[in-house]
């Protein structure tokens, strides 16, 4: 019978790093990535030699950039492997790294994300004409969606816009968000609208930006004297992709909806014992059908629910305290591996102005392009 | 050379999907390379034509620098659900029938949509 990584020896993030995610900017992502793999080395008190195995997520910069910045650290002859698998690039690096730790091939490793954004044209920038049977632009993709929730739920303009307010709000405490501006309903609701009613503040900035964390096994742990109280035990790693639904279906929610219960069944928990959740909040309607899609809220109330306050910091569970996607921003590759970061240290207790309080257990969550999901939970050891 | 996706009927569009002999399943526009819920491939899959009426299941107004126009998705009364854009002086609501029709778009033969008239 197929195993789970709970089935396999425990894993433990052990440190976490990052370099402020921002806009495209001439930097070398050899220099930031160093930081963000630094600053990780730092939180866990291991050099980097200790690390056993590396694992990049990357899903625009070409062939392996991997080498080419971690033998800046000394290059110790480990395995390194280029993972890119869309958005869920970063968190499929984590996963990759927990498993090498799981199954015993390795006591240390490590997962990291970085990317630069990718020059390319507007996927939208031909006629209209060109759009049937094509796919849609993200943010054409998401405001019609946003429309078909409406004419279901009924969900309002305000409700909608109350995401984006709150994640800007998380963010403005993120040292590490690539936007830390307060914003209001006004200026969310504001003209110009990109698609539908949806303007820039509904829609996550792409810019550049890195993470890393390290995972390791209790006998490294051991072996390293390192503190217990530190360290977050990686409960479930579920990993699915799209199937075929019926028609009329909604497949962003149908996707969510399996990987989640795959690994809440994982990790022995329910939606109602989660203290902290950072989901893939690359346009606000995504944030209200996937609190739904996870049982966080009952299907048709999810906007109403955010916009009561009920997942604000402070409230029944914070999402996406980090800023999310919408706030910290979204430079791909290194962003599932940030949403650890941002987990593991709320479990820590060490998130300041932006702490759910008592928090301990989180959840981690990532679509790749609407064909791949990978969700995380977390606890405190 | 792109494959056309749509063919006019004496005016009326028709558009050029694929069907799956083994399963029925139908997408748009066509593609041999396999059967999404079934794997069939190969001379299982057929070309198929499909009638471009069908019903509205979502609908956002788009701004571009270029004029803004009326983005939608579309459930086909023969199955796929595909993107397509509405030209209708009345704006059609989500669950009203609409029907393809062919246009000019930049030089070229189009498809629009709109409620359908019967």
């Amino acid at each position: 019978m197929a195993k789970t990584i709970k089935d396999m020896r425990p894993v433990y993030v052990i440190g976490i790093g990052l370099d402020r995610y921002q806009r495209y900017s001439e930097r070398s992502y050899i220099e930031f990535g160093l930081i963000a793999i630094r600053a990780a080395l730092a939180d866990a008190g291991i050099p980097w030699p200790e690390i056993e195995s590396f694992y990049l997520g990357t899903a625009m910069m070409g062939m392996g950039p991997g080498r080419a910045m971690i033998k800046h650290l000394g290059a110790t002859g480990i395995p390194i492997t280029q993972v890119e698998n869309a958005s869920a690039s970063g968190s499929t690096s984590f996963r990759q790294a927990c498993l090498d730790v799981a199954s015993g091939l390795t006591d240390i490793s490590m997962a990291a994300g970085v990317d630069k954004p990718a020059l390319i044209p507007r996927a939208d920038g031909g006629s209209p004409g060109d759009l049937i049977g094509k796919m849609l632009a993200p943010v054409h993709h998401f405001a019609l969606l946003a429309d078909q929730y409406r004419e279901q739920y009924g969900v309002t303009p305000e409700q909608l816009a109350a995401v984006a307010v709150k994640n800007h709000s998380n963010g403005s405490k993120n040292p590490f968000a690539q936007r830390q501006k307060i914003r209001t309903l006004e200026e969310v609701m504001a003209p110009p609208y990109l698609s539908g009613p949806l303007n820039r503040l509904h829609c996550c900035p792409i810019g550049e930006g890195a993470a890393a964390v390290i995972v390791a096994s209790e006998d490294a742990m051991e072996r390293l004297k390192l503190p217990t109280k530190r360290s977050i035990r990686v409960m479930a790693s579920a990993s699915r992709s799209e199937r075929l639904y019926e028609p009329g279906e909604n497949w962003d929610v149908a996707l969510t909806r399996e990987t989640t219960e795959q690994a809440y069944r994982e990790a022995g928990i329910t939606a109602n014992q989660l203290d902290v959740v950072e989901l893939h909040d690359a346009f606000t309607i995504e944030e209200i059908i996937y609190t739904e899609a996870m049982g966080l809220s009952e299907e048709g109330n999810g906007g109403r629910d955010i916009a009561a306050g009920e997942f604000d910091i402070g409230g029944r569970c914070a999402l996406s305290p980090s800023g999310g996607l919408l706030s910290m921003g979204h430079p791909i590759g290194p962003t599932g591996v940030g949403q650890i970061a941002e987990v593991v240290r709320q479990l820590r207790g060490e998130a300041g102005d932006r702490q759910q309080p008592g928090a301990n257990t989180g959840l981690t969550h990532m679509v790749g392009i609407g064909a791949v999901c990978l969700v995380h939970i977390l606890q405190c050891a | 050379m792109k494959k056309p996706i749509f063919r006019l009927d004496n005016g009326t569009p028709r558009l050029l999907g694929t069907e799956c002999k083994s399963c029925q399943h139908r997408w748009f526009p066509a593609l041999s390379f396999g059967c999404e819920r079934c794997g069939a491939h190969g001379e299982e899959l057929i070309d198929r034509e499909f009638n471009g009426t069908g019903r509205l299941l979502s609908r956002v107004e788009v701004a571009e620098e270029t004029g803004s126009y009326t983005l939608a998705m579309i459930q086909l009364d023969d199955g796929p659900v595909l993107g397509g854009i509405i030209e209708d002086p009345d704006t059609p609501s989500a669950g009203d029938r609409l029907e393809a029709f062919g246009t000019t778009i930049d030089d070229k033969p189009g498809i629009r949509f709109r409620r359908c008239s019967g």
